[in-house]
């Protein structure tokens, strides 16, 4: 018995002492931990980089990276604005004087001010929103999965004013005098089309056939509209790979909207990103969903495609400054970690890279 | 895009006090008839802890989900209220718990997991679960702990019948009859429940801007069980039994915070059946047991456009015999063979798969019975691959009075399961199994000074698992591969101490483990998640239980604590610690023959906002009320 009055106490003290030591010191460490410089406050120059974060975990994130100070800050919305940015960030688009976040499957836009990025509004009851394009001060169009549609966003109340029905799966869009042109991807399927909006009206005005899924549109230097179609895999019924509709580059010419060349970029591989040179004369393409590797340039005077990368690397998405032609390329890695951002100078040379978040998609230029 | 999604979803895919409780109430306490040998003589080294009665009878509305979440040391994964809820016992993953229902293995074969949400606690009468790997004596899945789901015959109880019926929050109702006959020779008996809830709980949804409340939606949920069991005395050391047991589920996922909205549900129809042979003689126990599991399994998701149908078929048949070799040593030994089958779309063409295994174990103890040690081994061949040979070795002994040391080490494994070799375009057929070490080394106490009865344990352990099977991208899609190492050890401590004279009883027990389950560097070297905790993992968790009983009135309050879960690999994400508490109170009434019970259960006590996974609403404070009537005639 006095062996045992001995073991006793013991086994009860641990259990509580260390209830109690472990209650406080969780609760401490409670916020992220994650390389964060608290000591900048403002985000209205530099770059903005959209990560999706893991399908259906809830962890997108949004990323401000200081070229000039050459420092990055990661989890950017959360750690302001205490709360999950939501799920899958498609896009980010900044214009006067806010951001404004996608979130394809949280079917939301989170809008913050730009300057502190502390949330001011949201836009909800969206269906699989994708990407925002500024077509007035005052009036957005957004593409949408969900209803095969360009919603009109009006910017000051916040609220949709309209809706454009388009292709299947509008992706990416382009304005050029008072038309957008909407890239129709296809969605989880396939399209052939670039629908042709009056920024006027409101109102589709024509529909352009192209290759197989365009997905990416930008315009050179003399007015014309390229199109990037990443064509598609072609699976039998068992799941057996039967073959590949290949990847082509199309030319349009915005007066008579037609197609006026086509450029075969591969026959098998599949890039999904189009970007184009601060001079408008040297067209880049890559990255994607389906592992393509490089980042490969082409010019806009004699489309000719390039056996070698521009860039070597297998990227998820990247994007051209549009002032000084840098190249930041974003890597997603095993898809469960965080992803890595790299930038590279005008000529493809590697400048510095840095860690971002999960499942990094593209970034935005804020200046 | 889609491929991804539907694999990666079907992936996802989540008490205890070893004394008796004797009461003054009509309770059908069930004799406990030893019909797993290996599980009742042969465990030995490892901590097993038999869930009280008093637990299983103040659950008996809950599933077993609610009741380990709530009194065991074991790590339940629930999203949200009735939602899909796995083990982990540990810090091993959700698949590495084998649930053996009267020995064969509920796993189910395509994804090898088993939601814990569907098993009701009254369709069981005898809970123990048994921490630590036990791949020698259990087969492949007993990785991080076995948890052992037993129903015994009723000779000689007479006839009984209970009847119930319960309401609860959120539109929550219950109704179960029992019926059972129990003869000198023969026991028959008959249970059935439904379960249904609306579950559209009110929560504050501090994902979004704002922090509006909202209700959940989408979140229905529906169950149904009918279970028999048919038990003969065919000769004085012979027995038959016959066990069926069907259960029908609906379930409506609502979304996660972090989600806009969800439509998708979830049909599951569960048909088990059972039958056993035993013969037990004073030197030589035969045993003979077949089952036959059918599983079906529909998900629907209308907004996504996916329907996924899954049907698994497992045939189960064993042989083993008890043989006592000598006044101080038994030998056990049998043969096991396991076929399964898998159909679904999500598949080429149907899968098979059938396993042989053979097992020995050889027991020894000194003459007083004091100190017992087991050495076990067995050899399993998947199709015509031999698995690797699991031994283990285990030992038991009283080192003064009331204090007994145990230990075991012992190898363990699991079979890769059919969704991750046979998947349409990503599954891997070339998976090999997932194997590990798993130590302990505890301390138990068993004292009962006077009125008092005291009993703890404190336990060290040790494994590690290799192998493991996680899915990574390569090229355009993700494939399963035998890559991740874990290393898991920690602390388990527990206490319960009881009094009880002949008008009250109380009972203070608590329970704490500390547990640190790290990912280790694997074969392609170190990355950001090496060294780091595994998800949802907490470091340190434990409850406090206090029971008093008194004049027929008994009353229940546990306090559970959760430490902080790290939900990113690399450990840059956590989910903060919370406390719940749970409060029980029931009063008995007998009139003659008749029994009337009434409880009534407060959840979530104190009001607590908190996550099991991270974003998934949990409901604040609920009630539910029951009625048990409960009728008993022995001749």
């Amino acid at each position: 018995m006095k062996r045992f009055k001995s073991f006793l106490p013991v086994l009860c003290l641990s259990v509580v002492l260390a209830m109690s030591m472990s209650c406080k010191k969780d609760k401490d460490d409670e916020t992220n931990n994650n390389n964060n410089n608290q000591n900048q406050t403002v985000y209205n120059t530099g770059v903005l980089i959209a990560n999706e974060g893991v399908y259906q975990a809830g962890n997108a994130s949004v990323s401000h990276y200081d070229p000039v100070k050459n420092v990055l800050t990661n989890s950017l919305f959360e750690t302001i604005n205490s709360r999950p940015l939501g799920d899958v960030l498609q896009s980010v688009l900044v214009t006067g004087g806010k951001a404004y976040m996608v979130l394809n499957v949280s079917n939301k836009i989170e809008i913050v001010t730009l300057s502190d990025f502390k949330e001011s509004a949201v836009i909800s009851n969206l269906n699989s929103p994708r990407h925002l394009l500024p077509v007035s001060t005052s009036k957005a169009y957004l593409t949408e999965w969900g209803d095969n549609a360009v919603k009109v966003i009006d910017l000051a109340s916040n609220s949709i004013t309209g809706t454009i029905n388009v292709g299947s799966g509008p992706e990416k869009m382009l304005m050029t005098d008072e038309s957008v042109y909407v890239a129709n991807g296809g969605g989880w399927g396939t399209d052939s089309t670039v629908s042709v909006i009056s920024t006027s009206s409101d109102q589709l005005t024509a529909t352009i056939g192209t290759g197989i899924s365009p997905m990416d549109i930008v315009k050179d230097h003399e007015g014309y509209i390229w199109v990037l179609c990443k064509g598609a895999v072609q699976y039998d019924s068992l799941w057996n790979l039967i073959g590949h509709d290949p990847s082509v580059l199309q030319k349009i010419d915005p007066g008579t909207n037609t197609i006026i060349s086509t450029t075969q970029l591969s026959e098998d591989q599949h890039p999904e990103h189009l970007e184009i040179s601060p001079d408008g004369t040297t067209l880049y393409y890559g990255a994607g969903t389906s592992g393509f590797s490089g980042i490969y340039s082409i010019s806009t005077a004699s489309p000719s495609v390039s056996t070698t990368a521009f860039i070597t690397g297998t990227y998820y998405g990247f994007n051209v400054n549009p002032v000084n032609g840098e190249i930041y390329a974003l890597n997603a890695g095993d898809y469960q970690t965080n992803g890595t951002l790299y930038r590279y100078n005008s000529s493809g040379t590697v400048i510095n890279s840095h860690t971002v978040g999960l499942i990094p998609n593209s970034v935005v230029f804020i200046d | 895009m889609k491929i991804l999604f539907l694999s990666l979803w079907s992936i996802l895919p989540a008490l205890v006090f070893p004394q008796e409780v004797k009461r003054d109430t009509v309770i059908l306490l069930r004799e406990v008839e030893v019909n797993a040998p290996r599980e009742d003589h042969f465990a030995i080294g490892n901590k097993i802890l038999k869930v009280d009665s008093s637990v299983i009878r103040e659950f008996s509305t809950a599933t077993l989900a609610d009741l380990l979440a709530c009194r065991s040391h074991i790590s339940v994964r629930s999203y949200g209220s009735g939602g899909l809820s796995s083990t982990s016992i540990r810090g091993a993953g959700s698949y590495h718990t084998a649930v053996l229902w009267n020995g064969f293995n509920l796993q189910c074969p395509t994804d090898g997991g088993l939601n814990m949400t569907l098993i009701p606690v009254s369709f069981i009468d005898n809970i123990s679960l048994q921490y630590g790997g036990s791949g020698a004596l259990f087969g492949s899945g007993a990785v991080g702990g076995v948890i052992h789901l037993n129903n015994s015959p009723g000779f000689g109880k007479g006839f009984n019948t209970t009847v119930e019926g319960s309401y609860g929050s959120y539109d929550s109702h219950r109704e179960a009859v029992n019926i059972s006959i129990g003869r000198a020779k023969w026991s028959n008996s008959v249970k059935y429940y439904h379960y249904a809830a609306d579950n559209d709980f009110p929560f504050i949804n501090s994902a979004q801007f704002g922090k509006p409340q909202d209700t959940l939606t989408n979140a229905f949920h529906e169950q149904q069980g009918l279970m028999f069991e048919n038990y003969v005395r065919t000769g004085t050391l012979h027995q038959l039994s016959t066990r069926f047991w069907y259960q029908k589920n609906l379930k409506y996922i609502p979304p996660s915070m972090v989600q806009d909205r969800n439509e998708a549900y979830q049909e599951d129809e569960f048909y088990r059946g059972m039958t056993e042979w035993n013969r037990k003689g004073h030197i030589l126990k035969l045993y003979a047991r077949s089952a036959w599991f059918d599983y079906r399994i529909s998900y629907h998701d209308p907004i996504l456009q996916i329907n996924s149908d899954i049907r698994a078929i497992t045939l189960i048949n064993e042989a083993e015999t008890e043989y006592k070799t000598g006044k101080t040593h038994d030998l056990n030994f049998g043969i096991n063979n396991t076929t399964d089958k898998g159909i679904t779309d999500n598949y080429t063409i149907a899968q098979y798969r059938t396993r042989t295994a053979v097992f020995g174990s050889f027991k020894i103890h000194n003459p007083k019975n004091t100190w017992n040690s087991v050495l076990s081994i067995r050899e399993e061949w998947n199709g015509k691959e031999p698995v690797k040979p699991t031994p283990s070795i285990g030992f038991t002994g009283k080192i003064v009075k009331p204090v007994t040391l145990n230990g075991n080490v012992s190898r363990n494994y699991r079979v890769p399961t059919f969704n991750d070799l046979y998947w349409k375009v990503c599954g891997n057929p070339d998976l090999k199994p997932e194997y590990g070490w798993s130590e302990e080394l505890g301390l138990a106490v068993n004292e009962h000074p006077g009125a008092f009865s005291i009993t703890g344990h404190t336990t060290a352990f040790n494994s590690t698992i290799t192998d493991w099977i996680i899915w990574l991208p390569a090229g355009q899609i993700w494939t399963p591969q035998n890559i991740k190492k874990v290393w898991s050890r920690g602390i388990e401590n527990d206490l319960n101490i009881k009094y009880r004279n002949k008008s009250l009883m109380i009972c203070l027990s608590g329970n704490y483990s500390y547990t640190k389950s790290t990912d280790r560097e694997t074969d392609e070297g170190a990355d950001a998640t090496t060294g780091m905790q595994l998800i949802y993992v907490p470091v340190h968790k434990g409850n406090c239980n206090i029971t008093a009983e008194y004049k027929g009135i008994y009353l229940s309050y546990t306090h559970n604590f959760t430490g902080s879960r790290f939900t990113t690999a690399d450990n840059t994400r956590l989910l903060e610690p919370y406390d719940t508490g749970q409060l029980s109170i029931f009063k008995s009434i007998k009139i003659n023959e008749i029994s009337v019970r009434i409880q009534f259960d407060i959840n979530n006590t104190w009001n607590e906002i908190y996550q099991v996974m991270a974003w998934y609403a949990m409901p604040q404070r609920n009630y539910r009320l029951s009625i048990q009537f409960s009728f008993n005639h022995k001749k």
